[in-house]
């Protein structure tokens, strides 16, 4: 096997690989990308059994085949290399040469067989997204993901389509942030009555996927697997198979106590919060009081903080503790200038969500202080 | 002298009366031991035949009896040891109903040749199914023989239970070990078919005994507790955190001479051992109480195997008390060998004879000097000088110069992003970076006020936890402890539970599974936890996920950190699960590798 290809292009195509391989596999084949030939260009495999990566780049085929490489190593050594176009050769017993020029690297490879399948002709039902709204749905929910491993079906994002509606969900049991937008009418993919959890790595490796251009991605479920097509790259993501919570009974439908905030001021007096709490002291107390309200934090081990923003509000005294991380990451993700902060009394959930926009909503538990 | 033979009024032997029964040779070993013990022999000698089961011969030079004493030891209910029912408390004699010879004679055939140490002559009296055959004057040494045979002859079925020649055998041999552990100033041998099978001779005090017994390589991985209060002693030999068991059979204690099992002291001792050791694992413990006889009932249980505190919680806090506070400062210096399991040590029966040989020819050259002991008398000074600086830095330890010693390693090279390898004068020091970090966490933790009083999270989706019926009980009696720490449980239905908040510095957001594994643990050790359990329970899973993990490299800045702070910290033998920390490999050791020794 022996192909020449663009210096930038072929570290870009190693690059994408990098967030699947194994760090640390206890099959070393999975800490390599596989690379073949094929007509006029090359294919960049990766997987780690979850999530499966395959992309297509132009590139002049010398001699037809294929090998797998360390994937970090080769990365490094593109990146490392001068030059525009690289030449890469498959020797005998697997060893492989490539070339730039003057620079020559001489690495071991291994054969192709041992490499698992990662099928790229799926003949399934593509339906089309907006990359720029799945990313954003991405970005709003993504935070809230659990991480406790003993709870597998949290360990993911939800995403549902219902009725020209596309939802997604992420919680940790403490919060949960739920994204609901509209698909243009034309094309509604069908993720079945139930919906899907994409794990959190795969969701991780989707939203590189998607860059920040807002073409069309195509997403297709197959046994299991969430495929996703994008010009040259097709991402197959192994989902979650569980039942998630019933997560809207926890979605209050009476409105609580709102007051109407500017972003980046909250944001701003969250974070000033945020710089005295510690793992063990991470409570914000918010006190609402006539067109005032006072946030306030105290750590044993740090101090203490006080802050004081003026709201239109003339209800009667409030007084709720939360997890300023939880705060500060809903907020973190809105875009608009103004939000909106609902509260409720006896430790009830409070919501986040942008001013006037019931498109993203982020419940926060309260903390008792 | 001592006192004579009374036989006991109707009344106070049925309020006494056990119905000691003879179960198997193993038995009957024991009441003739305690009876030598009883009339203050300083040697006694065993010999076995058959397993015990052919013939049983027990010879001390002790009181002994005259000619009346020796036809009255044989009616049921006669004895010199107490003269009214209250008498047994305030008594240290292991004997005091006077069923132990008429039961033993009633299923044998009975031999018995005793001399007071002011009679000219001896008696010989045949004992044969419980009846007197023959009583006559005979020469014979002072103190007392007696040699049984025909065992269960008459009760055929009984000598069918008998398990065969060697397992009766090493009951036998058990039950003669336990008292040369127990009585360190009587000379104690035991054989079988003429065949020495264990044989100590009298020795100062109990760590002498063990010494002997254990030999020295043993006594290095064993701590000495002492303690005492105005009534109660404690003073034992208890293995250090590496070396463990897979069985209880290396625990061993004693009250006031006596050997016991009893759960209220086996439960304070693998207290102290939580989080030292694995689970599963056991320490090797030789541990005597001397209580006054007013403070224990032990007239509890035919074979006195058992007894009744007055004061079990004060018991229990002694034991704990003191072995946690020699087991926290365990730590490098005092010459901590690879970690062994008891699969690498051979057991004592197994090696006690080549180390109580070897021992003995020690002990005989230094007898009374207990500080030369050792010294090894095959005259290597380097040897010995080194032995003795063992011991020096052990002393040392002792009075707290243990600082710095983590931190005086010279780090040599990290295996598998794992291992961490240093080197000290005396060999290498391997340390498991993510045992060594749970153990630095874990105490940190422990000190500050973690999960004390913590903000509670609410729960978006309170949990329901399915609990046993036992658990449900376990839990709901426990209830206030878990919301105490933030844990918000109600009852929800039949054996469920709704758990609302969890405490908001929680290591994991899932309670579910915690509240179970804490639930499992209160239910398996049998006890309602206190919090400082359960709160405990909850550092170990959040220092496990905190430390840093194996595969990790740690920088030469990390290392220093992390030597410092081992040096900070007690009980840095083993992690909080109980796996080591560190092992240490002495140039002795590799000597031995190598088979240069
Ligand atoms: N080896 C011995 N040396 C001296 N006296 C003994 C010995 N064995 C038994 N005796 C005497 O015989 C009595 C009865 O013994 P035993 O039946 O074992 O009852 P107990 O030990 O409960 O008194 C003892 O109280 C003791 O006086
Ligand atoms: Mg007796």
């Amino acid at each position: 096997m022996e192909f020449n290809v663009e210096r930038g292009t072929f570290l870009e195509a190693v690059q994408k690989t990098l967030g699947i391989v194994e760090r640390k596999s206890t099959m070393p084949i999975l800490n390599n990308v596989l690379i073949k030939t094929g007509d006029g260009q090359i294919t960049v495999v990766a997987t780690d059994r979850e999530v499966g990566l395959v992309a297509h780049y132009n590139a002049t085929v010398v001699e037809e085949g294929g090998i797998t490489i360390a994937a970090r190593k080769l990365f490094e050594m593109i990146r490392e290399i001068q030059g525009d176009s690289i030449n890469l050769k498959k020797l005998e017993n697997n060893w492989v040469t490539i070339t730039c020029g003057k620079i020559k690297y001489r690495l071991p490879g291994i054969s192709v067989d041992e490499f698992p399948e990662v099928s790229d002709g799926d003949d399934i039902g593509f339906s089309k997204i907006k990359s720029g709204l799945l990313r954003e749905m991405i970005t709003k929910t993504y935070f809230a993901i659990s991480t406790d491993e003993m709870r597998a079906s949290l360990n993911g994002v939800y995403l549902k389509i219902d009725r020209g509606w596309i939802e997604m969900v992420a919680t940790d049991g403490h919060r949960l942030s739920v994204v609901k937008m509209k698909l243009e009418d034309d094309v509604v993919p069908d993720f079945g009555s139930e919906g899907i959890i994409i794990p959190r790595k795969g969701v991780g490796e989707i939203r590189k996927l998607l860059e920040d251009d807002d073409e069309y991605v195509q997403v297709g479920i197959q046994q299991g697997v969430c495929i996703l097509k994008k010009n040259n790259t097709i991402l197959r993501v192994s989902l979650i198979d569980s039942d998630y919570p019933d997560y809207e009974k926890v979605i209050p439908t009476e409105r609580g106590i709102d007051v109407t905030l500017n972003k980046d001021e909250m944001l701003h007096s969250l974070k000033r919060m945020g710089v005295i709490s510690s793992e063990r002291f991470s409570g914000v107390k918010i006190q609402l009081t006539d067109h005032k309200m006072v946030l306030s934090s105290i750590n044993p081990d740090v101090g203490e903080a006080q802050d004081e923003l003026t709201v239109d509000y003339s209800g009667k005294d409030l007084e709720m503790g939360y997890n300023v991380k939880y705060l500060i990451e809903a907020i973190d993700v809105i875009g608009e200038r103004d939000i909106s902060f609902e509260m409720r009394e006896s430790h009830g959930p409070g919501i986040i969500r942008s001013f006037g926009n019931d498109s993203y909503k982020c419940i926060i538990m309260p903390l008792r202080l | 002298m001592s006192s004579r033979i009374v036989v006991m009024n109707d009344e106070m032997a049925s309020k006494i009366a056990a119905g000691e029964v003879v179960e198997r040779p193993a038995s009957i070993v024991k009441e003739l031991v305690e009876n030598a013990l009883d009339a203050n022999a300083d040697d006694i000698r065993v010999e076995l035949f058959g397993g015990g089961k052919a013939a049983i011969k027990v010879m001390d030079n002790g009181d002994g009896m005259d000619r009346e004493d020796a036809v009255l030891a044989f009616q049921r209910y006669a004895t010199s040891k107490i003269k009214t029912f209250e008498d047994i408390y305030a008594i240290y004699s292991f004997g005091f109903r006077g069923e132990a010879l008429p039961s033993i004679a009633s299923i044998s055939k009975i031999e018995m040749l005793t001399r007071r140490r002011t009679s000219q002559s001896g008696t010989r009296i045949i004992v044969e199914a419980g009846q007197i055959k023959n009583v006559i004057d005979a020469g014979c040494p002072v103190g007392t023989s007696v040699t049984v045979t025909d065992i269960f002859s008459l009760t055929p079925v009984r000598q069918k239970f008998l398990k065969k020649d060697t397992t009766e055998q090493a009951h036998c041999v058990d039950v003669v070990f336990r008292s040369a552990l127990a009585h360190p100033n009587v000379s104690i041998t035991v054989s079988a078919n003429g065949k020495e099978m264990f044989s100590v001779l009298k020795t100062l005090d109990h760590e002498e005994r063990i010494a002997l017994i254990y030999g020295s390589a043993m006594m290095k991985q064993f701590i000495n507790v002492e303690t005492r209060n105005d009534a109660v002693k404690l003073w034992g030999m208890i293995s250090k955190p590496s070396l463990t068991r897979s069985n209880t059979k290396g625990i061993l204690y004693f009250v006031n001479g006596r050997y016991v099992r009893d759960s209220l002291i086996h439960n304070a001792i693998m207290t102290s051992y939580r989080r030292l050791i694995e689970m599963k694992r056991f320490p090797s413990v030789i541990l005597f109480l001397h209580v006054p006889p007013s403070m224990i009932d032990i007239n509890v249980h035919p074979a006195k195997t058992e007894i009744r505190f007055k004061n079990p919680g004060e018991i229990r806090e002694m034991i704990i008390n003191a072995f946690s506070a020699v087991l926290a400062d365990d730590s490098m210096p005092s010459g901590q060998a690879i970690n062994r399991h008891d699969d690498d040590v051979p057991s004592v029966s197994e090696n006690y004879q080549a180390g109580v040989r070897e021992s003995l020819r020690r002990y005989t050259l230094f007898s009374g000097n207990k500080q030369l002991y050792y010294k090894r008398t095959d005259a290597d000074p380097e040897e010995a000088h080194r032995i003795d600086e063992m011991f020096a830095v052990k002393e040392k330890d002792e009075t707290g110069f243990k600082a710095s010693l983590f931190s005086s390693l010279v780090y040599m090279t990290t295996i598998d992003g794992t291992y961490l390898v240093f080197q000290d004068s005396n060999g290498l020091v391997i340390i498991d970076q993510h045992a060594a970090h749970e153990r630095v966490f874990y105490e940190k933790l422990k000190k500050s006020s973690y999960l004390k009083k913590s903000p509670r999270q609410e729960l978006m989706l309170p949990e329901i936890i399915d609990l046993t019926p036992t658990q449900f009980l376990l839990m709901m009696s426990n209830v206030n402890i878990f919301r105490d720490m933030g844990f918000d449980l109600h009852q929800y239905g039949d054996n469920t539970v709704i758990l609302k908040s969890v405490p908001s510095d929680m290591p994991l957001t899932g309670g579910t599974s915690l509240i179970h594994d804490m639930i499992f643990e209160i239910e398996s050790t049998g006890k309602s936890s206190s919090i400082e359990e359960i709160r405990e329970k909850i550092l170990v899973m959040a220092a496990c996920k905190s430390a840093v993990k194996a595969h990790h490299r740690l920088s030469t800045g990390e290392i220093k950190k992390l030597l410092k702070e081992l040096d900070s910290v007690p009980n840095v033998s083993t992690c909080p699960h109980g796996r080591p920390v560190f092992i240490r490999i002495e140039t002795e050791d590799l000597e031995k590798l190598f088979r240069r020794k």
